[in-house]
């Protein structure tokens, strides 16, 4: 396989980037800490983190972006996955 | 310097931010770094999330397939800028086409950040110290 051609800069953030990236590394770090305690509270949902707390859950994820909509919750920059109750394990 | 994170469920990802200039996107995505990934791919959970409308975005059809262990899924090809923020507060900014995945098949899965963007890049991984980093790697200077 050939490598593909990458187009690839480095450049100053702007502070809204990095913000947005800064609280995006919070909300992943929030559900990293609080996983087995939102797993038990969504067991088998889809939640959105957002702002480090959760905002949404639905076992249905198209209903649960729909509900964000709704909200006026900004689910671009939510942190959306799914909290399954089962230990799954993948091979890619 | 590209810090990532391990998840709860021991996965090694990058944290990063899409733009999908063409339809007016742009989103924060969590990216599996995936060594067995000949491309980064964006999941569909990510591209429902972003409101890619595959019929409605992409009226040619999709643009080829990708085969994974879980099966097969449908994919479009969009140019996108990827963003990073590095340690030192930079942004490293890939601007190249992005392979997107439909379908619900993958849906458990997380988007792919593959090979064709961290081939150029020196990994130090270590879950038991909770390392994981992407070095950009110039090869002229390490000669």
């Amino acid at each position: 396989m050939t490598t593909a051609v990458v187009q690839r800069e480095q450049q100053r953030s702007d502070p809204s980037t990095r913000d947005e990236l800064e609280r995006f590394r919070q909300d992943f770090e929030y559900l990293r800490s609080n996983r087995g305690d939102l797993t038990t509270k969504h067991a088998d949902m889809w939640v959105a983190v957002l702002g480090k707390s959760v905002v949404g859950s639905h076992v249905d994820l198209e209903k649960l972006l729909a509900d964000l909509d709704l909200r006026g919750i900004d689910k671009d920059k939510a942190l959306v996955d799914f909290l399954s109750s089962a230990h799954r394990l993948f091979i890619l | 310097m590209i810090r990532g994170y391990f998840g709860s469920d021991g996965w090694p990802y990058l944290l990063g931010i899409v733009s999908l200039p063409r339809l007016s996107i742009r989103a924060s995505v969590v990216f599996l770094v995936d060594t067995g990934a000949d491309v980064t791919a964006l999941a569909p959970r990510d591209s429902l999330r972003m409101g890619v409308d595959f019929e409605r975005h992409f009226p040619t059809g999709p643009s080829g397939v990708l085969e994974g262990i879980g099966g097969s899924a449908q994919t479009y090809s969009e140019e996108a800028q990827i963003q990073f923020l590095s340690e030192d507060g930079d942004l490293e900014t890939f601007a190249r086409p992005l392979t997107l995945l439909a379908g619900t098949h993958f849906m458990a899965m997380p988007s792919l950040l593959g090979r064709d963007l961290f081939d150029n890049y020196r990994i130090s991984y270590c879950r038991q110290l909770d390392e994981l980093t992407l070095e950009s790697f110039d090869l002229e200077e390490s000669e």
